[in-house]
């Protein structure tokens, strides 16, 4: 008995610890991802990229397809191996400018004074990563992929009027929806006039330079058409393309060359690229690296050029000869959903906004984060012209703007028992919803809470209720379909910084999406007028003062948003990278992508 | 037996499918919407027209009874709407699973020899000061959470001492990148199955069978081995399997703070960004792999202790 | 053995006539032993054993003193623990007596600071300046310890015995509030986990059969989803806050128990007094309550043990995930949380609530050695 029980025993444990063998064996070589990557030759199997820039991502990458790419992640991958028409090139001065990547110059304008039909010439000499070259047909393909009707690539509404109104492209784009009817291609503003020319027809009279921006938004890059076509799925209704390495083809500056799932991504220098002798770097590594100690940890070894700081070390290194500050990308504002009835309306009373605007002590709350305070709706990171003005440097931006960042706890006081009053309420209990993954949502509401009660006193109390991040989203926007939805909330749009009327659209009336609801005429008036009209498009000093009438009438008269601070953004540069421009480029960013390394 | 073990497969099934349909109708209740968190820039018509594209716009029951379609017909998982848009879920997970499957099979691979080492040690040498110092020693490496512990791991041994690299690279053998991650997660399984053996075996130790042994000759060692750890096993294997399944869930942070590209990573990601289909298959999957290991450990509780046969009546 | 070979007697003693011998217990009374001590009942005699392992004493003072500083610790400073003071934010841990002894000091190494600009700290805040000069970009940049306290210009008797956080509110205060609401958490969870467990697994264990099959079905469907997406979506739907917090450690944890006592219950309800005490008659119920169960009680206690404190750690493993208690109200699962963020900045931060839930899994681990010691029949009386 003993004997066989004890063999079966024997036998047991065998077999698991084979089982478990099986199965770490299964992964055991490095490259053992059947991804169809690292083929054959393994120059990186050393893992040291010498002389590569090296950077990372938080977060694995989506897919390389830039019509799908819902949260950016792989920005930076695309845009650096794909062709668009026009993109940032370094002058050599240590300045940047907007010239024709794919395209050889700037639009032509062939209608003159109606400004709605431009003609663009296309290089003759792109070529794709597997030789092929490019021609209009590519172009003309990547944009029809982009507004296929089928697909609703959601990127593709931008390509069809992002910055510029191309003809009939909104409306091809949703011919399916019900009530919509069918629009062909022939029909859309974009057309083929020869081999490597193309004409773009716009519904409104734009620029030059707008056709430029637009043409320089990742929406309107190329796709390979024979690589896409072989990516449909056997009922031909999902394409996959861009979703693995052999499922994706560079064109641009730099090629894919390795692609380890959730873990490594390798770009290296295209040799046939339009600009290739000012690329300098031979490649470009990024990890993938969600925490950021680990980040921190992995640059100050030498093992990442770059690395994001966040808050709490921005202190710490802000007097390091490698510190780099950018303009914020993000503004804080905390959002009031004047539609919510509850507590008689008290939100929508223009009396109580105010209160809330400055009993918020915004100075301090920034000086916690490192941030900058905020008082208005265009961030500092707006500019005016190509020159790199920004608009809030201009002294005419700040004339409206209030003293001591908008914090006056008496006055405040004053405005909420005239509110209170009005509403005919004694006692009042908010609720503010903020996402908690967020490291800056947080302590501004956990400030206020304690703040605004001490300045309006014990009827008033502040309940946070911190949710996952799509929750808040989906509570926020829901203001439309239950406007109690929610009654407080920390966010803040992110507008395209070198267009000045982006960051004020988001407060138009009917805007889809809205935090909250609008209907100021004035401000939608003024906002037609900065967007379609003509003296706007020519006389930049009249768009200006547009956008500071409508940030006047926003914060200052209808207080419809209790702007907080502006999240910083600063981050670590390797001593030894020698950048190819002095300053930041509006749109272009610190163009490391053009960066060298110099040795001491 | 091979009657039992097909009972407990269809079983299996059975659970599966209950968790699925539960998880399925949970997933779609829940607040949150695909389009989330996209640009802001949608017209309606582009909304309800993307909604329509994915079976959205259908009662649920309908997308409940396509989604089962596509799994039996085709094993269409259907298709990630957000993570990795037009993916097919299965090709998702299918990457990712051989590595935290690595991870947690070598984890739990040297946890349960060194725990039942340390535990017999510890019982042996009862309120002695092996003893107590064995259980002072895991105690207190359970003690720190799993994050603080893998971070602290990362900072000394790898960052300080640089013995080992900071974060996983494909390009290094497996067995180097991966070791801190696999040390850190299996400090826990290792205190929970030294402090579970030492229990049971010092209740076994006074049991009168191993004073028979004693007095029939054997030396303490001896009469332990061959006698009270069999008995003592019992509750251990029970304990593998929470074991098992905290090193699954506790591989969420270390995959993270360590890049390993594995499941854990995804499921939170999903969760996080309401990526539906993505979170139902890793569910699944999980509750596979949970199940698989309960099975194994009732198969073995009738190999190592013949008293029990799982199931019996109460009239023995 | 022949009677030559034994030489153990001497030859005188080997011849001595019967009458020589005499009866000696023909009169005596035979009767048992008297007890030397008083019946002392099962809790009595447990308790008098956990008591002589010293070991267990010192962890169960360990988790009275916690318990006691998590009420008493925030009354020993001036400050509540929802005080913001922005300007006294990340403050490394200041205490009066031990500052002398230079731990425990309030100052900080501060990294990449340049040469040039040293003169320009404020007045006599710098404590020491590192040996290593770096150049980076052609800057000379050094290491320097600051008193951070007169660095960040903080009045000269602030004390903060732990430090601060982000928003300048003081951590020992914070610290002691969170373990109230840990410890809370931790015992309401493991209280019900245990009740429910014992309940599900003794009726499982016992009636056997059908009945068993179905309950262990209900228990490997709820077992068999991982818990952090278990919790992770009931929070999502119940919202965050301490109650939702409770149920969703319950909703898995109490399977556990219940596995664990229906094994039990198969090991023992085979037993010959089992059979006994049914042919006598005694009802189910009492069976298993008052027979079987005590058996298992063993592993149980050990089980609630560590209930408690994997408890507190689900929770601060949910709250580094994000999904922890409403603020402001705190846990030590926040405040490591929110330390961790920052560990390579601020590493205090992370220190005292890793030491604080250290003691708690340390000392109710060795504790529950003691107890399942303590209770463990076979070892009464000894």
């Amino acid at each position: 008995m003993k004997h066989t029980s004890k063999k079966r025993k024997t036998r047991f444990m065998c077999m698991l610890l084979l089982l478990a063998l099986l199965l770490s064996g299964c992964g055991g070589s490095p490259s053992g991802d059947g991804n169809g990557d690292n083929e054959g030759g393994n120059t990186s199997a050393e893992g040291d990229y010498e002389g590569y820039y090296k950077t990372y991502l938080t977060a694995s990458i989506a897919t390389m397809n830039f019509l799908t790419d819902a949260d950016g992640t792989s920005t930076e991958l695309y845009s650096r191996s794909g062709l668009r028409l026009y993109n940032y090139v370094p002058d050599g001065n240590g300045g940047a400018s907007l010239e024709g990547e794919l395209a050889v110059s700037d639009p032509v304008c062939l209608d003159g004074d109606a400004g709605t039909t431009w003609e663009i010439t296309l290089r003759e000499n792109a070529k794709w990563q597997n030789g092929d070259a490019i021609t209009a047909d590519d172009f003309i393909f990547s944009m029809q992929t982009a507004l296929d009707p089928e697909q609703l690539y959601t990127e593709g509404s931008k390509a069809a009027n992002g910055l510029v109104e191309i003809q009939n492209a909104a409306a091809y784009l949703e011919q399916y929806a019900p009530g919509n009817s069918p629009v062909s291609w022939e029909d859309v503003g974009i057309k083929k006039t020869g081999d490597y020319t193309i004409q773009i027809i716009t519904e409104y009279k734009t620029n030059a330079e707008k056709i430029k921006q637009h043409f320089n938004m990742p929406s309107t890059m190329l796709v390979h058409q024979a690589t896409y076509e072989s990516c449909w799925d056997s009922s031909h209704a999902v394409n996959s393309y861009g979703s693995s390495l052999d499922k994706y083809m560079s064109c641009g500056e730099y090629i894919l060359t390795e692609w380890v799932t959730d873990s490594k991504y390798v770009l290296e220098k295209n040799p046939d690229y339009v600009h290739a002798d000012l690329i300098k770097l031979p490649g470009i590594v990024y990890r993938v690296v969600a925490d950021n100690n680990t980040a921190l940890e992995l640059f100050l070894q030498g093992e990442l050029t770059q690395v994001a700081l966040g808050s709490a070390e921005i202190e710490n290194y802000l007097q390091d000869p490698r510190y780099m500050s950018d303009p914020p990308l993000q503004q804080l504002n905390v959002l009031i959903n004047n539609r919510n009835t509850d507590n008689n309306g008290i939100l929508n009373n223009l009396n109580f906004r105010k209160a809330l605007f400055y009993a918020t002590d915004r100075e301090s709350i920034a000086a916690l984060r490192n941030a900058i305070p905020a008082t208005y709706i265009l961030g500092t990171k707006m500019i005016v012209d190509e020159s790199g003005t920004t608009f809030r440097s201009l002294e005419s931006s700040s004339a409206y703007l209030p003293e001591n960042y908008g914090y006056d706890p008496e006055y405040a006081k004053e405005c909420y028992d005239l509110a209170m009053e009005e509403c005919g309420l004694t006692s009042l209990n908010l609720t503010v919803i903020f996402s908690e993954s967020s490291p800056n949502q947080r302590p501004i509401a956990e400030y206020i809470q304690t703040s605004w009660k001490e300045i309006f006193g014990d009827s008033f109390t502040l309940t946070l209720d911190p949710k996952p991040t799509t929750v808040a989203y989906s509570q926020r926007k829901g203001w439309t379909s239950n406007p109690n939805s929610y009654e407080l909330a920390i966010e803040g749009y992110v507008p395209v910084d070198n267009i000045l009327t982006d960051a004020l659209k988001f407060y138009t009336t009917g805007y889809p999406n809205a935090n909250e609801y609008n209907n100021n005429e004035r401000v939608d008036a003024l906002y037609q007028e900065a967007v379609y009209g003509e003296q706007a498009l020519n006389d930049n000093d009249y768009l200006i003062s547009l956008v500071q009438q409508m940030e006047q009438i926003l914060i200052y008269e209808d207080y419809i948003t209790c702007p907080v601070f502006e999240i910083p953004n600063a981050w670590l540069l390797d001593e030894h990278v020698q950048l190819p421009v002095t300053e930041r480029v509006p749109g272009g960013g610190w163009m490391t992508d053009y960066a060298e390394f110099v040795t001491e | 037996m091979a009657k039992y073990i097909l009972k407990r497969i269809a079983g299996i099934f059975i659970v599966l499918f209950v968790v699925m349909t539960a998880a399925f109708f949970m997933m779609r209740l829940m607040p949150g919407g695909i389009l989330d968190g996209v640009e802001e820039n949608l017209s309606a018509d582009m909304r309800d027209l993307i909604y329509a594209k994915y079976n959205m716009d259908k009662p649920i029951w309908e997308q409940y009874l396509l989604f089962l379609k596509g799994i039996v017909t085709e094993w269409d998982w259907g298709v990630s709407l957000k993570l990795y848009v037009n993916v097919s879920v299965w090709d998702i997970l299918a990457e990712r699973i051989p590595i935290t499957l690595y991870l947690g099979f070598l984890s739990l691979l040297i946890s349960v020899p060194i725990g039942i080492a340390f535990g017999t040690l510890a019982a042996l040498k009862k309120n002695g000061i092996v003893d107590h110092a064995v259980s002072f020693l895991v105690v207190l490496f359970i003690s720190i959470p799993s994050f603080v512990m893998a971070t602290g791991l990362q900072y000394f041994v790898a960052y300080k001492w640089g013995w080992f690299p900071l974060i996983y690279d494909d390009s290094l053998p497996r067995i180097t990148t991966t070791f801190l991650p696999v040390l850190a997660l299996s400090f826990s399984p290792i205190a929970t199955i030294t402090r579970y053996l030492r229990a049971e075996l010092s209740e076994s130790l006074n049991s009168d069978y191993m004073l028979l042994a004693r007095t029939k000759g054997l030396t303490r060692v001896q009469a332990t081995m061959r006698h009270a750890l069999r008995n003592s096993l019992v509750p251990v294997v029970n304990v593998i399997v929470p074991a098992f399944i905290s090193i699954m869930g506790g591989s969420l942070v270390v995959e993270s703070i360590f890049g390993i590209p594995g499941l854990g990573g995804i499921t939170v990601r999903s969760i996080n960004v309401a990526d539906y289909s993505v979170t139902l298959a890793s569910l699944i999957y999980y509750t596979l792999i949970s199940l698989a290991a309960i099975l194994l450990v009732d198969i073995s509780y009738g190999l190592i202790d013949p008293r029990i046969r799982m199931g019996g009546s109460k009239d023995a | 053995m022949h009677k030559e070979e034994y030489t153990g007697l001497a030859p005188e003693l080997m011849e001595i006539p019967e009458e020589k011998f005499r009866l000696v217990n023909l009169d005596m009374d035979e009767s048992d032993e008297k007890f030397k001590g008083k019946p002392i009942g099962f809790l009595k005699d447990a308790f008098l054993r956990f008591s002589k392992n010293k070991v267990s004493m010192v962890a169960l003072a360990g988790v009275l003193l916690v318990i006691f500083m998590a009420f008493a610790g925030p009354a020993m400073t001036p400050y509540g623990y929802n005080d913001q003071n922005p300007e006294e934010a990340n403050l490394p841990p200041k205490m009066p007596g031990l500052e002398k002894l230079g731990i425990l000091d309030g100052s900080r190494w501060l990294t990449s600071c340049r040469k040039d600009s040293l003169d320009e700290f404020p007045e006599g805040s710098i404590l020491e300046i590192g040996t290593d000069v770096e150049e980076i970009r052609g800057v000379e940049v050094v290491s320097v310890k600051v008193d951070y306290y007169k660095y960040t210009g903080v009045e000269d008797d602030t004390y903060h015995y732990f430090g601060t956080d982000y928003l300048g509110r003081d951590l020992w205060t914070r610290l002691w509030r969170g373990t109230r609401i840990s410890l809370l958490i931790g015992f309401l969870s493991a209280i019900t986990n245990c009740i429910i467990g014992i309940i599900f697994g003794s009726i499982a264990g016992y009636y056997g059969g059908k009945v068993d099959m179905v309950m262990m079905r209900i228990c490997e469907v709820i077992n068999a989803i991982p818990q952090i997406v278990l919790v992770t979506l009931f929070i999502l739907y119940f919202g965050s806050g301490l109650v939702s917090i409770v149920c969703a450690l319950l909703v898995q944890n109490w399977v556990a128990t219940a596995t664990l006592i229906r094994s039990q219950f198969y090991r023992y309800k085979g037993r010959e007094y089992v059979l006994a005490a049914r042919s006598l008659g005694v009802t189910d119920r009492k069976l298993i309550f008052v027979h079987i169960l005590p058996n298992a009680v063993g592993p149980v206690i050990t089980r609630v043990m560590t209930a408690i404190p994997s408890a507190i750690f689900t929770e601060s493993f949910l709250a580094f995930l994000g999904l922890g208690i409403k603020p402001p109200e705190t846990s030590i699962g926040m405040l490591l949380a929110d330390g961790q963020k920052v560990i390579l900045t601020y590493p205090t931060q992370v220190l005292f609530p890793a030491i604080i839930i250290s003691i708690l899994m340390v000392c109710f681990n060795l504790m529950s050695n003691g107890l399942r010691d303590a209770f463990d029949p076979t070892l009464r009386g000894a």
